[in-house]
This record gives structure tokens, sequence and C-alpha cells, in this order.
């Protein structure tokens, strides 16, 4: 039964593609997440099981700071705004009586400008500090190196000439538009300095083995059929821009 | 060579060290075995037949363990069982040494003769010749592209077959300069070097950029990413080319990324005579997570002459 559900699930999710192989998906303005990732390290005192009172719990502290910030999304961020704050690692303790000494917690945070990232950092902060205090913890929060800009798509860029560099080379003749992701991209570093853009390769409909599994899935397959149309992309893009460079260059000599 | 021969060579010996040590280890374990137990290995047979069997069969494994040992490290130049054990300093001059070649390139030979790299079609599209020059731009890019496809497919599965977390990328970066090599395209290396070892484990520095053109402006850029995550494939059907890497796969597409972009130097690279300007290529490893594109444009990817003017790039997406 859960083979057949699989089937029905997958020729489901065929029905449900946003961009199948063949087609091409982008936006103009920011089309991936700004991200940052976090390690809190939350410290108490460990001890027997059945004797909490002579321990200092960093399970249910660190319990508390994940519930804590469940709320920074749904209660501070604007309803108009983008935010995501997942904890995707909870790791503490080796046994049934023992109260550990110490629990560990990673997570990330992503949103759509650097600003509202920057105050979504400085609201985890606070929510951490504050409810490692309320059950007498000492907490380390650790950053990554380096945070994600988000991925902004030069949006004269986009309608000028991307898009329809775009439409030529989809199957549909057209970009497929596509929302924001919250995903992040290195890409940023380069679209915050210089007028880009990012497109989305559309590889979902490929059947042996199936394609459309998500991005970082054990599963994930490619559909080889489309790196033709990655590169007639890429080629495409740089010629044609050459090309309208060139010609505006032109115009300001002239002019 | 020769230095890495003697290196070898210094290994072997090491190696034959340790096995001399290993050997004396076990004499001693065998004299305190018999003073404490009193256990002889002649007295096995006179063990319960399943017991001496299983003992003697204990003996075996060892015996191959090592027979084993010796023959990778004949193979490898590095005794199997003390892999872990080297020393920070050991490791990072094997990272230098061992160069992982992960296979030939295969790129069928192009019609167009070397040092004269024209193409009509380009050249019209460059000259405004004809209003239609810009659909036959598209279908000639289109025929080449598409007469890649075996090239952009094996790469793909080499790549595939091979991921590399971040700031290690290393052999897949000596596939991209080897591939950039029998393309006939001159790039520069070392790119991306680690910033933060302490925060991220690896070297870094397998960063790749080309220009192809002119070498003058105006300049574009197109990048692609090449590291993958740290995912055990479970992907079925796939098994000529999954991963080998245990605990890593490429689940992002960035083999794929990758190929394109390759793909996409050659096409540009046979019609490198008829751009009026550069395109710049952007390899960057360690996108994960890494800010391996932060430190390429720290680096001076952006900046160098020529300059870009713009920069465009993309990504395989199922959903």
């Amino acid at each position: 039964l859960s083979s057949l559900l699989k089937y029905i699930y997958f020729f489901l999710s065929l029905l449900d593609l946003r961009i199948p192989s063949g087609s091409i998906a982008s936006r103009p303005g920011t089309i991936l997440a700004a991200a940052e990732t976090f390690e809190i390290l939350v410290a108490g005192v460990g001890g027997h099981g059945a004797m909490p009172h002579l321990t200092i719990d960093p399970i249910v502290t660190a319990s508390s700071i994940v519930m804590n910030l469940q709320t920074l999304i749904s209660r501070t961020l604007s309803p108009l705004e983008s935010g995501v704050c997942s904890i995707t690692k909870f790791d503490s303790g080796d046994a049934f009586n023992v109260i550990p000494a110490s629990a560990v917690l990673r997570g990330t945070i992503r949103a759509l400008t650097t600003e509202t990232l920057l105050a979504l950092r400085d609201k985890v902060q606070h929510v951490v500090e504050t409810t490692a205090e309320v059950h007498g913890c000492n907490v380390t929060i650790t950053y990554s190196p380096d945070f994600y800009p988000p991925t902004v798509n030069d949006p004269n860029l986009y309608q000028e000439f991307s898009k329809s560099v775009g439409a030529l080379l989809s199957d549909s003749g057209k970009v497929l538009d596509t929302e924001p992701t919250m995903g992040a991209e290195d890409f940023g570093f380069v679209a915050e300095r210089l007028p880009s853009t990012f497109f989305f390769l559309g590889q979902g409909s490929g059947t042996n083995p199936p394609t459309n599994y998500g991005l970082h899935h054990p599963h994930f397959a490619l559909d080889e059929s489309v790196l033709h149309r990655g590169v007639e992309l890429h080629v495409n893009l740089a010629l044609r821009a050459l090309r309208k460079l060139a010609e505006s260059e032109g115009d300001v000599a002239s002019s | 060579v020769s230095q890495l021969n003697e290196e070898l060579k210094k290994k072997r010996l090491f190696f034959l060290f340790s096995l001399f040590f290993f050997l004396f280890w076990l004499l001693l374990l065998g004299v305190s075995l018999k003073k404490v137990y009193n256990i002889s290995f002649q007295t096995i047979t006179d063990w319960p037949s399943n017991l001496a069997h299983t003992a003697i069969m204990k003996q075996r494994s060892l015996f191959s363990f090592l027979l084993f040992s010796s023959v990778l490290n004949s193979i490898t130049g590095v005794p199997s069982f003390t892999r872990g054990k080297n020393t920070q300093e050991e490791k990072q001059q094997e990272l230098v040494e061992v160069i992982i070649d992960l296979g030939e390139v295969h790129l069928s030979p192009k019609s167009s003769i070397p040092g004269s790299r024209r193409n009509d079609v380009v050249e019209a599209f460059f000259a405004y010749e004809d209003p239609s020059s810009s659909e036959a731009l598209k279908n000639e890019i289109h025929d080449v592209a598409f007469d890649l496809q075996d090239f952009l497919v094996s790469t793909r599965r080499t790549l595939h077959r091979h991921p590399e977390l971040m700031y290690t990328e290393q052999a897949t970066s000596a596939y991209i300069q080897k591939a950039l090599k029998a393309m006939d395209i001159s790039f520069t290396s070392g790119w991306a070097v680690n910033t933060v070892p302490d925060a991220i484990p690896g070297p870094g520095g397998y960063g790749v950029v080309a220009d192809i053109g002119t070498g003058r402006e105006p300049c574009v850029l197109l990048r692609a990413d090449m590291d993958a995550l740290p995912i055990l494939e479970k992907t079925v059907g796939v098994d000529a080319f999954k991963s080998r890497n245990d605990g890593k796969m490429h689940a992002c597409g960035h083999d794929g990324h990758t190929t394109m972009l390759l793909g996409a130097a050659s096409v540009l690279k046979e019609m490198e005579d008829s751009i009026n300007g550069t395109v710049r290529f952007m390899f960057q490893p360690a996108e994960e997570g890494g800010a391996g594109g932060k430190r390429m444009v720290e680096e001076g990817v952006l900046t160098r002459n020529p300059k870009p003017k713009q920069a465009f790039a993309m990504h395989l997406w199922p959903t």
C-alpha cells in the first residue's frame, strides 16, 4: 500500500510542478533570501535524574529557548514581511537517569532583506540570553563567519534584458514568474555588487529516476536532458549582454 | 615526480616499521596470554572443535588483514591502518601529494582550426547584419550545445561520482582545470582560500576563473558552484555514477551547474575570435554556507581587468 501511495504521490506531484523540465523561471527583485546560521551552547549543572533540584537542567532551558523562538516570526515580524527561524539540531544527554551538563542547539534564520535578517539575529540573541537567564544557565551563541545577503535580480536588467533571453530558451516561450524562496545563495555576494540575474532552470519532469525530489533531498536526481539548455542559456546571456553593453557604451560615446 | 617517489619510499619505510612494531606487540600479547591464562597457540587444537575453528578463523582474518594492508599500501603508498593517526602536518602533505584524478575529459575534437576560432553567425550578430541574426544566433548555439550532450552527461556523471564538501573540492577543481586545458582555455586557479579554518575545515583555494574573448571590455560574468553536501545518497537507478564518497552527495545540482558552465566555456571558446568583449567564468567552491563566493569577490574576481559589468547564474530547480 505504501508503494502505491508513493506512486500516487509521485504522479500528483508531477501535476503540481511549478517549473517542469524545459521551463525557466525567475523574477525581478529579490529571488533568494538572506541567511544566517547559529549554534547555541547552553551550559547548566548536570546530576542525577532523580534529583533535579541539585542540577540546573540544560535540556529544559534549551527546550524553553526553542519554544520562545517560535514567536519571533509570528509576533515580532510584520505580517507583510517574510522570515524564518528554524532550530535544526538539538543535542544533549546520553543516559536515562543523568541530567547532562550542557545542550547544543543549531539553527538558521532567513529573511528577504539584510536589515530584517540582522534585526532577527538581534532578537534571537535577546530571546536566547534572557531565557537562559530565567533558568539560571550560561549561554553562548556563535554565528557563522559570513551571513549571506539576499540574491537580488536587478529589476532593470531583468525587465529590459534577462527576461527576453530566458524566454528565448524556455519551451513555453516565456519566463515563468516565481515567488522568492527562502533558500540562500553565494551569488548574492556577486549580485550585491553588479547588476545580475539568477534563473531557476526547471528540471522536475524526468522520470527515470524521478527528478522532482527537492534540493538537498537524499533522493535528489538531476534531469540530464536540461543540461544543454543551461549551456544555451549561459551562452545566449553572455553574447547578447556583450552586444547590448557595447551598444550602450556606443550611445554614451556618441552623445 | 622524484620528490613524490621519495615521499612514497618514506611512507613505505614508515609502514614497515609499524608492521614490525605490530608483530612485536602480537608477540608480547602471546607471551602475556600464556603467562596470565596459561593459553598457548598449541593448546588451541585441544579445545572443542567449534571453538578451535573460530580461533583459527580469527588468526586467518588477522593474517588477511595484514595482507590486505600491505597490498593497499603498495597501491596507495599510505599505510591503511595508520591513516587516522597522522599528524596535522602529514595530513596536509597528503592533500598536496595525492591529487585524485577523476578520469578523462570526453570532449570530441572541434571542426574549427585552432588559432582561428571564428563563427560567421556570431559575427553577423555582433555586426547587426540582419534582423534575423538574433534568431540565427539562438539556433546556432542550440546546435552546438546539443552536440555537446555526450560531454555534458559524462562530465556531470564524473563530478557526481566524486562529491566533495566545501573548501575541500580538490578533485573537482582539478577536473575543471583539466577540462579547460582540453578546451585550450587559459585560467587562474587558487581562488576562494578558506579564511575561517577554525569554523569550517578545509584549506580552500579550489576556485577557478577563466576569461574568454578579446580580454577587453565590455565584460560579463557567468558563475557556477561546485561543492556537494554531507548527505548519504539514496537515489535509485543511478548506480553507474552514484556517489563514491559515502556520506557526501551532489544533492543540490552543483555537478550540473559546473558541467553547464564548462559546456558554455567550450561553446564560447570555439567562437572566441568573433566575440566582441570578454566573458569571465567563475567556478566557485564552498557555496553551501561557506561563502566561497564572498571570498572570490574579496580576492578580486569582480575587480580585475576587464571588470565585468553584469553577472548571470542559474540553479537547477526540481519543484
